[in-house]
């Protein structure tokens, strides 16, 4: 277990492309084993208490409650998971900042700039708004995160199904996720040969370049979808893809994760 | 005699009008035959393979499965008997996890859970797979992905399998473990047909070629037969596999110290299957050797 994990650590960022990164710890996170339709529903009550409740305590309970189970119980370091986190931290700061400043008179503020002929202030409610919205996102972006970080796509694309989503959305969520990979390899091997013969050697052939990688990539990608619905019509395809489904028992220790949580959250509503 | 298990009569199939991919082939496949099938690329060889699974209806000609023909209704029966390997791993690989890419077949055939993980495990433990399971196939090294493939197809546990140009892009230690795999299969009593350009190995493993040129089937014989035939070789642009070169060496340079050399029991019994073709039961036949200690012996 412990050499497989370095492994796929190995391909996910030493490999020769280095694209390779989110979706890889869901096949090396310690919640991998979960009950999927429990984690997916726990996740989304998560995201669901943290908006309604509208409480700073829930936010931060849930941050730390979520960041403490991808990183304590999925075996995530935490290093990747704050490096991870800064993506949503730059889309979430730059709202909240816009929250945060009011342009106009400015009575009653507690910072004032002046700028150009009017002035830049933060008051009281508008400091609580956007601490109240990082709050928010950052709960619900930690919740999110802790089930994408320990579920691979094909269970949560057969999660989707147990709710209804129709089989047309959840087949070409299967046959994307599969050839994005295949798209991005292709891609990766042109690219290393435009390199090989000067093709990004300045800015304007570099253009001429990329533009004919992606040509050629949707030339290639049209022969190619001829062969792979050969490959699937040999394996007996008949028009409905039937994929491999593993049953993942609920155990008490997920249920006793999912009770600590609610607890925790009730407990501070009372209190704040 | 081996039972009848394939046959294409006056087969043909053409992508596009006045090319033929395939010219009015016919043969005829026993059980537990191991067939290579050679020939330059766009020979029609891939085409071939896909008639014989269903993928592609023939346009002319006709396809029978132990003795029945093959239309339109029942096609599906070709699909479940005959499984095809195909040459590149990433253009089979589906399913986002290897578990997942294994069961897709037997999902297909709408057996029973139980039964589809049964084969799905089974599959994986024979190609030593079971560690990478729950991994997704883009994770994987070129001869995992085609180890996958190959899982793939054992899956659906078909009586015939194929294999288009197993050995290309394999490294040694990959290409050994896909020989040894064909000898299990072939202990299993599977019938093998594939495709290779690679004539050292259609010699060790076949106990009949065919030659395919331009859509034709120009020779159907075993393969020492068609091996020491200039012309054929020449026809359909193929090499001497380096062991017929030596032995043919070695007799012109008279070092070979028995003028006739014994026949041995495998090869009584290839002989002893109904002839191919009436070319085959033409002349007492010399018998070439297979293997390097066979050669060593007539030395």
């Amino acid at each position: 277990m412990e050499r497989d994990r370095k492994k796929v650590h190995r391909h996910g960022h030493h490999g020769r492309h280095r694209h390779v990164s989110i979706d890889s710890y869901a096949y090396i996170s310690g919640l991998k084993e979960w009950n999927t339709p429990y984690k997916v529903s726990f996740a989304l009550l998560a995201i669901l208490a943290v908006i309604t409740a509208d409480s700073p305590a829930v936010s931060i309970m849930t941050m730390v409650f979520m960041g403490g189970l991808s990183i304590g119980a999925g075996r995530i370091k935490s290093g990747d998971y704050f490096r991870l986190m800064l993506v949503p931290a730059a889309f979430i700061i730059t709202g909240g900042i816009a929250v945060l400043i009011q342009v106009g008179t400015g009575a009653e503020s507690l910072l004032r700039i002046p700028f150009f002929n009017t002035n830049l202030y933060i008051t009281k409610e508008s400091l609580g708004q956007s601490l109240g919205l990082f709050g928010k996102a950052f709960g619900a972006v930690s919740a999110l995160y802790m089930l994408a970080l320990s579920t691979p796509m094909g269970e949560i694309i057969s999660t989707l199904g147990k709710v209804k989503v129709p089989s047309v959305i959840l087949e070409l969520m299967h046959l994307i996720y599969r050839y994005i990979f295949i798209l991005l390899e292709t891609n990766a091997g042109q690219k290393e040969a435009a390199q090989s013969r000067l093709g990004y050697c300045d800015m304007k052939t570099s253009f001429r370049t990329f533009g004919g990688e992606l040509a050629n990539l949707l030339i290639l990608s049209m022969k190619k979808s001829g062969e792979y619905y050969d490959a699937l019509e040999s394996r007996g395809y008949e028009g409905n893809c039937l994929f491999w489904e593993e049953k993942k028992k609920l155990m008490k220790k997920q249920v006793f994760w999912g009770a600590a949580y609610v607890g925790a959250a009730v407990i501070l509503l009372i209190l704040f | 005699m081996n039972r009848k298990i394939l046959e294409t009569k006056d087969l043909s199939f053409s992508y596009e009008e006045g090319r033929m991919a395939l010219n009015h082939l016919s043969v005829e496949i026993y059980e537990k035959e191991k067939i290579a099938v050679l020939g330059a690329n766009g020979a029609g060889k891939s085409t071939f393979f896909l008639n014989l699974n269903g993928v592609r209806e023939p346009e002319e000609g006709e396809i029978f499965l132990y003795g029945n023909r093959i239309d339109r209704k029942n096609r599906r029966e070709l699909i479940k008997n005959v499984g095809i390997v195909f040459q590149d791993a990433d253009s089979q690989i589906i399913a986002s996890t290897v578990k997942a890419e294994v069961a897709f077949g037997p999902l297909n055939m709408k057996l029973p859970r139980q039964e589809v993980e049964e084969r799905t495990i089974n599959a994986l433990e024979r190609l030593d797979l079971q560690a990478y399971a729950e991994r997704p196939p883009h994770y994987l090294s070129g001869g995992e992905k085609k180890r996958v493939s190959i899982a793939d197809i054992l899956a659906m546990d078909s009586p015939i399998i194929i294999f288009d140009e197993p050995t290309a892009s394999l490294d040694p230690v990959n290409a050994d473990m896909l020989e040894k795999i064909l000898e299990e299969l072939e202990q299993e009593g599977k019938t093998i047909l594939l495709s290779t350009h690679d004539v050292d190995f259609a010699y060790r493993f076949a106990d009949r070629v065919l030659v395919f040129c331009e859509g034709k089937l120009i020779a159907d014989r075993k393969p020492e037969n068609i091996f020491r035939d200039e012309k054929i070789l020449k026809r359909a642009n193929l090499k001497k596999p380096v062991l017929v070169e030596v032995y043919e060496m070695l007799k012109q340079k008279n070092l070979l110290q028995k003028k006739t050399p014994q026949k041995n029991p495998l090869q009584e019994k290839l002989l002893s299957k109904e002839p191919l073709q009436e070319s085959v039961r033409t002349e007492e036949e010399e018998h070439y050797p297979r293997t390097l200690a066979e050669i060593e012996a007539l030395l």
